[in-house]
Parts: structure tokens; sequence; C-alpha cells
């Protein structure tokens, strides 16, 4: 991630939300009541959100949520205390120490208790700076962008409807540790995204693209709306005349978006080392060996140019770098934080993330990618499709970690004969089980790419990149 | 000691009081505010103990004005900053279109609905609800020595709120939630399989064992698979209460929102008066139900919650809808008339209210039938306890594709195992529109955007195609 200059350098400097030596206090009194580790987390989130509706504002609000957590590790066992309140988490340091006790003492004896890996100890402030500070653009060149974006989709008359919005936030987070961490690190993430609804008669369909990624005003500027907005409005007609989906057992070629998804549902997720250790996982006891197709390599990169899901320093304080998971088939890690590096034995790899201030770190991905293969373009990859289905887009997924099985469903399709696309298709999904649909895997072409902006919901929502090359799969089960 | 903290009703009407001291200031013409604060406890489970234990609270204040049918909105998490506050609301309300007739409600008064607080969830301290933790965990390793809770935990709420408003609205209140949810699995012989329950009251709950019961028998009952011939048919398939909820909420719920319905964005766009479901099936939200997860005494801009009928005896007779979205669709002339049916949503103080469902219950008036007897009934298909990627199914076509692995096959009327995974698709509201029947039992279960739909068992005879392939 490059760090351009800003413009307005001084805009940076907003000081701290938490004061630092009540950040100190509390944690001297964390450690005088008994943790072994303390730490206390504030975050910052200035930001904007516009929607619109038929190219009318339906609503602009310009928001500031300030929020800290602080969690103790006691006796191996953790408690923790979130709330907007900072003036009173003091207050709260010995009956989160409680909890945390609680906890510990209902650890059995052959249980091993809550450790955290060793990571260097920081004191460097980190901060992305966009081109164009988010929090310089006034509201109504916010709005007037996104009414241009509007009127751009509304070109045909089957559209009924076209929603769209923009968001913007200039995340500050601040971490105080009992171990001397003492850092701030900050950035800004930009999307725009719309909603297209068509209706021809008695059918209705309804299309969906977000754009945008890490970065300030400039992640919206870069990118062509004239372009997307024709696409979106093309898709939501095509859908409006596909035919439904077959459901079998087919070749499946799928498209970078949706690549991106299947590599997030299907193998991100069960390489969390959180849902690993919790017994969650159809990837447990399976690092080291071949758990995919040598054509597959795997990666998840923080530190992605403008991807949704970069970050430059995780929730525990770790300066971020790209991880690869799985190397020409074979799984090499897990993401991991730092207790569950510990308990693997891992090195860490800084992918704790946490929604907000009011929430404690979780094993999460940030931007997922399968890495590109030898296919030179798409016509190559369908060229020995006899009878398939090249599917595009996402419309979400899911992923049942444990059992390894997973599910998505893509915004548009068509029909794959005798190598080339024919009819148009709607409602396709997509399921499996991640082990066996990696090693079926034989195409991938060469040009990897970050997709749409998404987002990942894990009990905590945090904004996420994913993408990839297009993918062949053999033997998919298509619904 | 309690979660609420002694006079925090009075401490956040005094909050709004300070920022509509703020807007009469500047002669905001209408204005609304809205404060609300959070206080939880919350445990974690892992691997059949308990792993985490939290606590905090989080809230703030909103306000929203209206000037000449210009909306605006700003928020903070203090009412030391309401003039800045309501400076933001003004400039934003100067960005929105202008709609004819849209005016903050009147006070129309209130009555209480029961059962919404109970001050023993205020009192419960983190010990006994880990207690509670140590009980459910212990309960699913008496069912099944080889059952463990991998997941889950339980969880504490109590939520206070005010409102006061230019038009003579003042009111404050307090709800409570005690909730708790398992993810239990049976890792034998190099095979999980799992099964996950969840409950939810306003009251302090003390008996799990039915949850418990729920999770262990599924993680139990997919252990039997049995080989299918791999294919694809069109057959019966009989949803747990659980199994239909996501699907139901997804895609029944935005269809019948009043702007969905009137801008041609539902399936059922311009049917009003029309049969849309099968005779014998009416739906009702209820805002008034007591103990809810989605009542209230008042709705989020303070109009008195009521029952709406939406669907009956099959015939679509209404949608749900909040003052803005009302007035909008009436000046667009997409609807003749349009009121408030009592159903503005509040999803805390960062956002403005939003139209969405109070409590969604789904009758019928035939004859209904425990789910044994429905599964006798069938003779042939299969029984869904849960499905993945509802949230993906097209809301504005009906359509859905989604998988389960918590599917078992039955034959002559009789369970005869489980299917490793299957794929189920159809159209959802042609499904309900033939022949489906309801098993007698109703439990509510949590909708993800806030509120409950109370759906039972649900049997759909034709409309389902199944993918054992």
């Amino acid at each position: 991630m490059s760090a351009a200059s800003s413009p307005n350098t001084d805009s940076w400097k907003t000081g701290r939300f938490l004061d630092e030596d009540l950040a100190e206090r509390i944690i001297d009194s964390a450690k005088k009541c008994g943790a072994t580790y303390a730490e206390i987390r504030t975050v910052s989130n200035r930001n904007t959100s516009i929607s619109m509706r038929d190219g009318k504002v339906r609503n602009a609000v310009p928001g500031h949520d300030v929020g800290a957590t602080l969690r103790c590790l006691v006796d191996g066992s953790w408690g923790v205390h979130s709330t907007s309140d900072l003036k009173a988490i003091h207050s709260q340091v010995e009956s989160t120490i409680s909890m945390a006790r609680q906890v510990a003492a209902r650890r059995s004896s052959g249980e091993k208790p809550v450790s955290l890996a060793e990571v260097p100890i920081s004191t460097k402030d980190v901060h992305w700076r966009p081109l164009k500070d988010i929090r310089d653009i006034d509201i109504e060149d916010k709005v007037a962008v996104l009414s241009e974006f509007d009127s751009m989709i509304r070109t045909d008359e089957r559209i009924v409807s076209v929603n769209t919005g923009f968001s913007d936030e200039h995340v500050q987070t601040e971490l105080v540790t009992s171990e001397g961490m003492n850092r701030v690190w900050s950035f800004q993430r930009t999307c725009t995204n719309a909603v297209v609804t068509g209706r021809d008669d008695s059918q209705v369909a309804s299309y969906r693209t977000r754009v945008g990624g890490v970065g300030g005003y400039e992640a919206i500027e870069r990118v062509d709306l004239d372009e997307v907005a024709r696409s979106a409005t093309e898709s939501t007609l095509r859908i409006l005349s596909a035919e439904r989906s077959p459901s079998g057992r087919m070749n499946l070629v799928a498209d970078p978006d949706l690549t991106g998804v299947y590599i997030h549902e299907a193998l991100g997720h069960p390489c969390e080392a959180d849902l690993v250790a919790a017994g969650d996982s159809c990837l447990d006891g399976k690092l080291g060996e071949m758990i995919g197709d040598p054509l597959v390599t795997v990666l998840d990169d923080p530190t992605w140019e403008g991807g949704h899901g970069s970050f430059p320093v995780d929730d525990e304080g770790l300066d971020t770098a790209s991880r690869t998971l799985i190397e020409n088939g074979r799984l090499v890690t897990y993401l991991n934080h730092r207790e569950t590096a510990a308990h693997f034995d891992i090195p860490t790899n800084g992918a704790a993330r946490a929604q907000d201030g009011l929430h404690h770190p979780l094993v999460r991905m940030s931007n997922t990618m399968i890495m590109g293969g030898k296919h030179e373009d798409l016509d190559e990859l369908l060229e020995d499709v006899q009878d398939g289905v090249y599917a595009c887009g996402t419309r979400g997924g899911q992923v049942d970690t444990g059992r390894g099985s997973f599910q998505f469903a893509a915004q548009e399709a068509w029909r794959i004969r005798d190598g080339e696309l024919a009819e148009p298709l709607k409602d396709v999904s997509v399921s499996g089980m991640t082990l066996s649909i990696l090693k079926n895997v034989d195409g991938l072409t060469k040009n990897a790419v970050l997709a749409s902006p998404g987002f990942c919901g894990k009990g905590q929502m945090v904004p996420v990149g994913d993408g990839g090359p297009a993918m062949r799969i053999r033997d998919a089960l298509v619904g | 000691m309690t979660l609420v903290p002694e006079g925090s009703q009075d401490r956040l009407l005094e909050g709004c009081e300070i920022i509509g001291k703020a807007a009469q200031d500047v002669s905001a013409p209408m204005w609304e505010v809205f404060a609300i604060q959070s206080y939880g406890q919350d445990v974690e489970i892992e691997r059949g103990r308990v792993s985490l234990a939290g606590g905090g609270g989080e809230g703030g204040y909103c306000i929203r004005v209206v000037d000449s049918g210009r909306t605006g909105f700003a928020y903070s998490t203090t009412p030391d900053n309401a003039v800045e506050m309501v400076r933001k609301a003004m400039r934003t309300c100067a960005l929105t279109p202008a709609i004819e007739g849209l005016e903050l409600p009147e006070d129309a008064g209130s009555t209480p609905v029961e059962g919404m607080w109970d001050s023993k969830v205020d009192q419960i301290t983190p010990e006994e609800l880990m207690q509670q933790a140590d009980q459910v965990i212990e309960k699913v390793s008496e069912l099944d020595s080889r059952a463990v809770v991998t997941g889950g935990g339980m969880a504490l709420s109590c939520h206070v709120g005010a409102l006061l408003t230019s038009q003579g609205i003042s009111s404050a209140g307090r709800i409570s939630s005690h909730s708790a949810g398992i993810q239990v699995s049976i890792d034998e012989d190099d095979r999980i399989t799992s099964g996950w329950s969840s409950m939810g009251s306003r009251s302090l709950v003390s008996d799990f064992d039915g949850m418990c019961e729920e999770g262990v028998e599924w993680a139990i009952s997919t252990r039997n698979l049995i080989d299918v011939e791999k294919n694809v048919e069109d057959a019966q398939v009989l949803f747990t209460h659980r199994g239909i909820s996501g699907l139901f909420s997804n895609i029944f719920c935005s269809a019948l929102r009043g702007e969905k319905l009137s801008r041609g964005e539902s399936v059922w766009s311009g049917k009003f008066g029309q049969s849309i479901l099968a005779p014998h099936l009416s739906l009702v939200d209820d805002g008034r139900l007591p103990g809810g997860a989605g009542s209230g005494t008042r709705d989020g801009e303070g109009l008195p919650t009521r029952v709406t009928s939406l669907i009956d005896s099959g015939r679509l007779v209404s949608g749900i809808w909040a003052t803005r979205d009302a007035a909008e669709q009436v000046e667009a002339g997409n609807v003749e008339s349009a009121d408030s049916t009592g159903n503005a949503g509040r999803g805390g103080h960062h956002s403005p209210p939003v139209t969405s469902f109070n409590n969604l219950i789904l009758s019928s008036s035939d004859r209904q039938i425990e789910r044994e007897s429905m599964i006798e009934e069938m003779e042939h298909g299969y029984l869904v306890q849960s499905v993945m990627g509802a949230h993906t199914a097209n809301p504005s076509s009906g359509d859905f594709s989604v998988t389960t692995s918590s599917i078992l096959r039955v034959k002559d009327g009789e369970v005869v195992g489980a299917v490793k995974q299957a794929g189920l698709s159809g159209n959802l509201p042609a499904a309900f529109s033939k022949e489906v029947s309801l098993a007698q039992m109703n439990k509510a279960t949590p909708l993800w955007s806030g509120g409950s739909i109370i759906v039972p068992d649900v049997l759909l005879r034709q409309g389902i195609r199944v993918n054992s392939s």
C-alpha cells in the first residue's frame, strides 16, 4: 500500500480520543488487580453515509462514533468490557478482572490456559494518507457524485427502481497494552454502490454492484462510474429474460468476483485459527498437507493497494503483511491472532480484527485471493467445456466450516455449450465440500484481480476484499 | 447491583430536552430527538466450556428535523454536542427533496405492552450467567456423552430509550432480553455432525432443556447417512420453523413493505385484493404481542403500535408503512393514500427510522397437526432443519437456491436417515400459494433485521426442487 502525501497533513493530527495518561492508568490498574496482560483499544470512526433512490436523496448522515474495549487476561482467561462512554471505562477494571477469574475457575486441569505469542513491541504510529482526504470534501459534493452515478443507471423504461449509496470512513485506532505497545494508526475507506431493479411483465430482477476500497475520495474518482452504471443496467435487463438455472453436477467457470467469494467462503473461513482451535474447521490437523490441486495458491493480503479489506496494523498492534495460506495446493498456515498463534505454535500473521471499538478482535480475513494460473484468458478456459455454466458476480455465500460445506450464489450466468457462452441463466448457486472442490480446480486464467468490495459477518461485520482469476471447476454442484 | 444505572430514563429524557431546545433555538419547524442506551453481558462457549465473559454499554442521541417536507438527520454519543448536531441536521435537510405532506406524527397516545421488562434480567450477575452456561454445557453432555457445545453463548441486555418531539410526544421506556444459542457437535469416526438451536425472551429464562434437546437431536439424526439416488426431483419438503425462517424473512418481509409494493419492486406489486397465498393462510404484523421480540408501546416515530392484517385468507390486503415512505409514495402518485401503520423501526441512534416489521405471524385456518403427524401424512419427502444461503435468495422475485446439510429423508411416513448435502431451489411465494400445511407449534425465531417472525413448521407439497446429486 502506498502512502501518498496528503494535501492537508495537519488534518491527520486529530489527537487521541482516549487520553494517553488515562489509558496507562487503566492498564496499571488492571496489572495491579492481577492481569498478566491488558490492553485498551480505542477506535474513532468519522464517516459519511448517503443513500439515494431514483435520483433523490433519502438520507445524508455525517457521523462520528468512538468506542473502547478493555481486554484483560487473568489466570489464562479473558475478561472484556466495551463502552462508548470513555469516561467510565476506568471504573470497569475490577469487574472485568473478576469476570476473567470466574472464566478461569471453570477451566479443567487438562485444558490449556490462554497464552499469547510473543510479538515485537511497537510504539510506531502508521497513517495511510489518501490523496484526497474525505474529511476535506463537502457532503454536498459527495451527494453530487452519487446523483450523477444514479442518473447514469436509469436509461431503460424496464428499470423501475435504482437505489444508490455512498459511504466513507476515517478510522483511527489507538492501542495501549501492558507489554508497552502504544501506537496509533489510521486509514480511510470509500465506496459507492447501487441496487438496480428491473421489471418486465411479471418478471422482476435486481442486480447489485459496489466499487471502492481503502483510500480517500480518489478511491471513487478513479472508478469509471459510467461503465459501472452501464454494466449494471445491462445485467439487470439480461437477468429479466434469463432462464432458470439447471440443477446437477457440471463444469463451472467462475469469474474473478465469484472466484473470490468461493475462496473466501470455502477456504478462508476454515483457515481462521480461532475456528480451528474451537474444533469447527475441516482444516483441523491438515497443516502441511496437500488440500488442493497444485494449481491452487491462495494468499490473504491486508496491504493490497485499494483493497476493501486492507488495514495497516491489526487490532493487536502487529504490522500487516501478505501471507500465503495455500502454496501450490499445500496448506501452509492458518490465519491467526496472538492467542491462536501460541495455541498452534505457529508464527503470528496479524489477522486480529474487530468490527469497531465496541468489539474484541477475532481472527478475520482481509483481501483473500487465489493467484493466477496458466490459461491465457477466459476464451481459452471455456474452450474445453462441452457443457457447463459460466457464473459471474455474487449475491453472497455461507459456509459450515466444521463440516466443510459451502454455498454461494451468482448474480448472473450463462450456459456454456461447445466451448462458447450460450443462453443467459438466473439464480445460479453453487455448493459443495471445500476439500473436494479444491482438488477439482483444473484451470485458472493468468490475471488475478481484486473483485467487488464485500463484507463478512462472523458475529462481527468487517469489510473484506477477495478476488482471483477466472477459475474452472470440474463436477461442481450447481442449483 | 443492576445493569441499568438508576435514573437512566430521566437522564436520557433530559438529554433529549437539551437537543430539542437547541432545535427550537434555530427555529427548526419540526424535530424529533431519540436516545437509546444499551447495557449488556455475554458469555461465550467454545469446545465445551466457557471461554470468555464480557460486558459493556453503548448508546447515544439523534435528531431528525423536518422543514417544508425535507428531512435532515444527525447523531452524537452525548447531548453536549446539541448545537453541532442540530446544525448538521439542518444542513443535510437542505440536501433532501421536499416531500409534500410529510410531517412528523402528533401524539396519538399509547397503551403499554405487557411482558417487555423483567427486573430479574437487570439484576443477574456475571457469575449467575456463567452458571447458566455451565448448566447448558452439562445438559448437552447428559443427553449424549459424545455431544459437545462447540460454540455459542448466553447474553443479557437491557435497553433504555427516550423520544421527544416538537409534536408533543414525550416518552421513555425500557426493555430487557435474555438469549442463548448453541452449536452442538458430535465428532466421531472422522466425521463431525452438528445441530444448532437458540432461544430468546424478554424475561429471564431458567429452562434451556428444549434448546439443548433440539441441538443434540439434530447432531445425532444427521449422523445416520443413507445412500440416496443422486438426482434432481420435485419433492415434498417439511421445513422446521427454524429451517423456513431465513427464507421466509428474506423474501416475505421485503415483499410486504408498502413502498416496495407501490414501486413495483415486490413480487406482489399490483396484486392488492388478489389471492397470492393458499386460501387458508393469513399473515399479520403484531406490534403489541406481549413479550414479543419486536413489540413496543410506540414505534420508532412515537406512534402507537397495532395489529396490521397483511394477507387475509390468502389475499393481499396491506403492506407496512412508516411516515416518510407513506408520504413519499403518495406524492409520487404510486398510491392514492397511505399512512403509517406504526412500523417505524429504529436500529439505534446512528440512523433515521425505517419501515420495519414488529412481529410477523403466519397462521392457518386449516387443521394443524404436530410435526410427527405431518411426517406420517407426507409419506415421502424431506425434513429440513436449516439452510445455507437464505440471504442469497432474490427478494424481488422470490426465487431461491440454497444448500442444506441438515436434511432427513422421509419414506413411507418415517424418517429413514440423513442426506449428506442437498440443494433446494424454487420460488417461495409460488410454493406458499399451492399445497401447503402448517404444523401446530409456533415458536418465535429471531429475525436478523430486527423484530421477529413467528412461523411454525411448514410443509410445502409442491414447488421445491431437491438436488441430492
